[in-house]
């Protein structure tokens, strides 16, 4: 894992002690809460529905089971005792006291955690591939780039007040697990046919009211000007991104508007001014980086690893979990475990403190100590040898996060919604547990196989609805909470936006028009075939018709 | 015309209604009740005063549901603010190990 370095430590620590001055003037009278606001948001104290809300950055969703543990520490000691994994790979505390949050946010800082840039109109926190450095389809490993990103746009003077919020994620496998193209700049780091490392440079994809898969203005980009090129986009962003409407205002308005081809041209125009310059990156600094990142000592282990198999064999609750739960690995005789936060009837990325603390220690005895977030809001342990997985599941079993749904129905991204959200105009978390208690039989789910159902409490749609095969947005209709279906999203390789299927349910009601479609493409599908694939091959007319049929 | 004034206490975020008295509570249920504007104007006036003196942050007026005797806002929205998250509710009686009588108590 990446360490701070004496810079990085000086910065994270001045902002908390500068955000107590902030805080204590607040609550002096001082300041009001109008020339609070941005000042809380900087830190990522958020007000929300109940209480306030504050997002811990988890940088590329990697962290230590150190932090883990202060996660869980600071969930018992300042909050009610849990807290909430995002589809940002970030962390959130739903009900912290604002004069509880220098303390909250020292105790991060002295575990080389904050909260900056986990809100405002800056770069925020780059995401990744949660098996970066481990997985088989990998080519280059992603958190190197995403390290430099985060080091280069920390507090970058230029990029503090952007038209809007944005978002970069980086993916160095063949398998987009990033989500890379709804993202404002998404990179595919790759070898071209020369041998050279580089990155196919995408932007302007997003999800929220007006979603669009990003444009690639770079089919390759070397390595070393990476920074210069990113720093060209985001000059021509933030000299030309609308400022006048709020929605309107994401790049990726910008690049439709303009045309990937325009905003291309600019970007390289600009870039001609920076890629010669000290943004090229010094290849000592990108070793010093890369050496954090190196693969850790791994135990020299034969395939097939008899203790493993023999489990497997013997345990059908085990064999249950390693079907959807276990990651091939890189390395003969490892595997990367899911732990998945959603057990059937829970809230979709929760985890009490207990379990926090109980992930940490499977996390020190099985993985290297180390831990990451998924943006479908789940844990994985990245180096489980494979002889220490069923001690593991054990550990999880125990700790009562062993379900095994990883792929299947029940593994529902979601939002908080209106349950927890300002913004939210429906519910989405009931929802997401009426569809897991509905679809709770785990032979049923198998049958029914890989399919994911995103659900979005509003339009801004950080419930990832847009990119779901089954896609739920909740808004609100004469006063009812009402879902509109969206099919055949996705948020892969093969990125595409869900069609709206028509006329919007009743929350009475969609969790049976999910059982409809699933029910539909149960009877439709050939051997083997996927709901996405089936969808793909049949179109959604079937599926319509099955939704809106006269029920007369 | 029925409403009531709610808003955030400065120090916690906790959300609270403004009683007729207008002192704060945590209760919904000690809501003090507008039936005409200048009890509304009234309350809201409050309500101000107190974030000006930095007790609470941006109260508002939530208009609630005519014709029964309990206080319930019109919208899905302040029904769930002011009673809490419809999932969890086990998070929804107890802040921070402390009981929310004193929570309350401290805001006034």
């Amino acid at each position: 894992m990446y360490r701070y370095d004496e810079y990085d430590e000086t910065l994270v620590q001045e902002r908390v002690d500068q955000f107590r001055g902030q805080v204590a003037r607040r609550l002096s009278g001082e300041l009001t809460e109008n020339q609070f606001r941005p000042l809380r948001l900087m830190n990522g104290l958020y007000l929300q529905l109940h209480s306030y809300m504050l997002r811990v950055a988890i940088p590329y969703g990697v962290l230590s089971s150190t932090q883990m543990h202060r996660l869980a520490d600071i969930a018992r000691r300042y909050d009610k005792g849990y807290g909430h994994f995002t589809t940002r790979q970030n962390f959130q505390y739903n009900w912290p006291r604002l004069e509880d949050t220098p303390d909250i946010l020292q105790d991060l800082a002295d575990v080389e955690m904050h909260a900056i840039q986990t809100s405002g109109n800056c770069i925020r926190n780059v995401t990744s591939d949660e098996f970066a450095g481990v997985a088989p389809d990998e080519t280059h490993d992603p958190r190197i780039a995403c390290e430099i990103i985060r080091q280069w746009s920390s507090f970058h003077p230029e990029f503090s007040f952007l038209p809007r919020k944005f978002k970069i994620a980086v993916s160095g496998a063949k398998s987009d697990r990033a989500a890379i193209k709804v993202h404002d700049i998404g990179l595919r780091q790759y070898q071209n046919e020369d041998g050279e490392t580089g990155y196919e440079v995408m932007v302007g994809g997003g999800q929220g009211r007006t979603p669009m898969i990003a444009k690639t203005i770079r089919p390759f980009l070397l390595e070393k000007h990476l920074l210069s090129y990113l720093e060209a986009i985001m000059r021509v962003y933030n000299r030309f991104g609308r400022r006048d409407n709020k929605y309107k205002a994401r790049i990726k308005i910008l690049v439709h508007e303009m045309g990937a081809a325009a905003f291309s041209g600019l970007v390289e125009e600009e870039w001609e001014q920076l890629k010669d310059t000290s943004l090229q990156l010094p290849e000592a600094e990108v070793e010093r980086i890369q050496s954090y990142f190196e693969p850790p000592a791994y135990e020299d282990i034969n395939e097939p690893v008899a203790s493993f198999e023999n489990k497997r064999t013997e345990d059908k609750g085990f064999a249950a979990w390693v079907n959807t739960s276990v990651f091939p690995h890189k390395q003969a005789g490892y595997a990367a475990a899911i732990i998945s936060l959603k057990p059937i009837g829970g809230v979709p990325g929760d985890a009490s403190a207990e379990q926090m603390d109980a992930i940490a220690d499977l996390a020190d005895q099985y993985s290297l100590g180390e831990l990451r977030v998924t943006h479908a809001q789940n844990l994985v342990l990245a180096y489980v040898k494979k002889s220490d997985l069923y001690a593991l599941w054990q550990g999880l079993v125990e700790a009562d996060l062993a379900t095994a749904n990883q792929g299947l129905i029940t593994d529902i991204i979601v939002c908080p919604g209106l349950d927890y959200c300002q913004l939210a105009t429906a519910r989405s978390i009931p929802i997401a547990q009426e569809i897991a208690e509905r679809f709770a039989d785990i032979r049923r789910q198998h049958d029914i196989g890989n399919l994911y159902v995103n659900i979005s409490g509003c339009i801004n749609a950080c419930g990832h609805h847009h990119v779901g095969h089954i896609g739920i947005l909740g808004l609100e209709k004469k006063g009812q909470e009402s879902y509109q279906i969206t099919l055949g999203g996705r948020a892969d390789e093969h990125a595409a936006i869900g069609e709206r299927v028509g006329p919007a349910f009743s929350y009475e009601t969609i969790v049976d028009a999910v059982e409809t479609i699933v029910d539909t493409y149960i009877g439709i599908r050939e051997t083997d075939e996927r709901f996405i694939d089936t969808l793909t091959r049949t179109g959604t007319d079937v599926f319509k018709e099955a939704l809106y049929a006269d029920p007369a | 015309m029925k409403s009531a004034i709610t808003a955030n206490r400065l120090t916690d975020g906790a959300v609270l209604f403004l009683t007729a008295v207008e002192t704060w509570s945590e209760k919904m249920a000690d809501a003090g009740v507008a039936t005409d504007q200048a009890t509304e104007d009234r309350l809201l006036k409050a309500g101000q005063v107190s974030a000006e003196a930095q007790h609470v942050v941006d109260p508002y007026v939530v208009p609630l549901i005519e014709g029964q005797d309990e206080i319930s806002p019109m919208d899905r929205r302040e029904r769930i603010r002011g009673t809490g998250p419809t999932v969890q509710q086990e998070f929804n009686t107890r802040r921070h190990g402390s009981d929310v009588g004193a929570a309350a108590e401290k805001g006034r």
